[in-house]
């Protein structure tokens, strides 16, 4: 099966935005997506075709619809939990309870 | 008032990451500050200069071009240039018969090592899906017009095989010395969407 990924050839993407040139990271959660992507590689959590791999199976639609680095989150989250990292029900809480700290502090 | 009076809450995505870094750390998995180590090396300390310098050793000797050309990742670790995750590295020689030019169809492999980070219209679907078929129009855009007998070569890199384009060495540079030269070496010309500057430049 041709994933959405496999982009070479296709054809209606438009013009390449060559002012759009910049190689820094645009915002924090970024730069933090690509590093631990990078570190769980090095801890052997996954290899480099599992997270390629994993990239090239989400949703096209979504696939499509969310920036690079969404791209690669996803990968991290898909991968981490179906390795068996930690487990997806592990990730959720957390996410919840950072979500609650930051509600506390804003209040 | 304090100056966080107005920090909006992180968006999503910066939880959902810090989600994950957090429960990473407590695995053992992550060493706690590796994380803008990482960002560190990617953000300031990687960059086309390192493969500007390369480019300009090559221009300078024959010898350190010919084991360039013969195996890119063992003549780099002679610079001191390793790969981060053990990807080789080729590089490509521009001449007046060819001219390379280098994607990531598939996401976004680039020669870290070399170039530092892509920019963001490497990684765009436009580049991605056009530049293997229509790499003169492409190179066109960038400004580049490749004349009809000089064939153009599109590398597609993948995660194991890294690739840099070696530009032609500018005319009227005879003796200039490797510091000079490499100052004639652009992002693009190493990627192929563009050509060093001319002697006259600097």
């Amino acid at each position: 099966m041709r994933s959405i990924a496999d982009m070479g050839g296709m054809q209606g993407f438009g013009p390449v935005n060559r002012a759009d040139d910049d190689t820094r990271f645009k915002e924090e959660w970024e730069a933090k997506t690509f590093a631990v992507n990078l570190l769980s590689l090095a801890a052997g959590c996954f290899n480099i075709d599992e997270s390629r791999y994993s990239m090239e199976r989400m949703p096209p639609v979504d696939y499509l619809n969310t920036s690079y680095f969404e791209h690669w989150l996803y990968s991290l989250e898909d991968l981490l939990t179906t390795k068996g990292v930690f487990t997806r029900q592990e990730l959720e809480a957390r996410i919840a309870e950072l979500v609650a700290k930051e509600a506390d502090n804003a209040a | 008032m304090s100056h966080d009076d107005h920090t909006l809450p992180p968006s999503m995505l910066a939880l959902r990451i810090k989600a994950i870094e957090t429960l990473m750390v407590e695995k053992g998995k992550v060493d706690p500050g590796a994380v803008s180590e990482i960002v560190d090396i990617f953000q300031n300390k990687l960059g086309p200069r390192i493969g500007a310098g390369v480019v300009a050793r090559a221009w300078s000797d024959p010898a350190f071009k010919a084991r360039l050309l013969e195996n890119g990742t063992e003549a780099l670790k002679e610079m001191g240039i390793g790969g981060l995750q053990g990807e080789a590295m080729v590089i490509l020689e521009n001449t007046p018969e060819v001219h390379n030019v280098i994607v990531c169809t598939l996401c976004s492999c680039y020669p870290w090592t070399v170039l530092g980070l892509p920019p963001t219209w490497y990684k765009s679907a436009p580049y991605r899906s056009r530049i293997v078929i229509e790499p003169r129009s492409v190179l066109a855009e960038f400004g580049l017009t490749i004349a009809d007998e000089r064939e153009v070569r599109v590398y597609d890199s993948n995660a194991e095989i890294r690739y840099m384009v070696l530009p032609e060495r500018p005319a009227g540079t005879e003796d200039w010395s490797e510091e000079k030269l490499a100052a004639l070496v652009t992002r693009d010309s190493m990627i192929g969407t563009g050509v060093p500057l001319t002697a006259s430049a600097i």
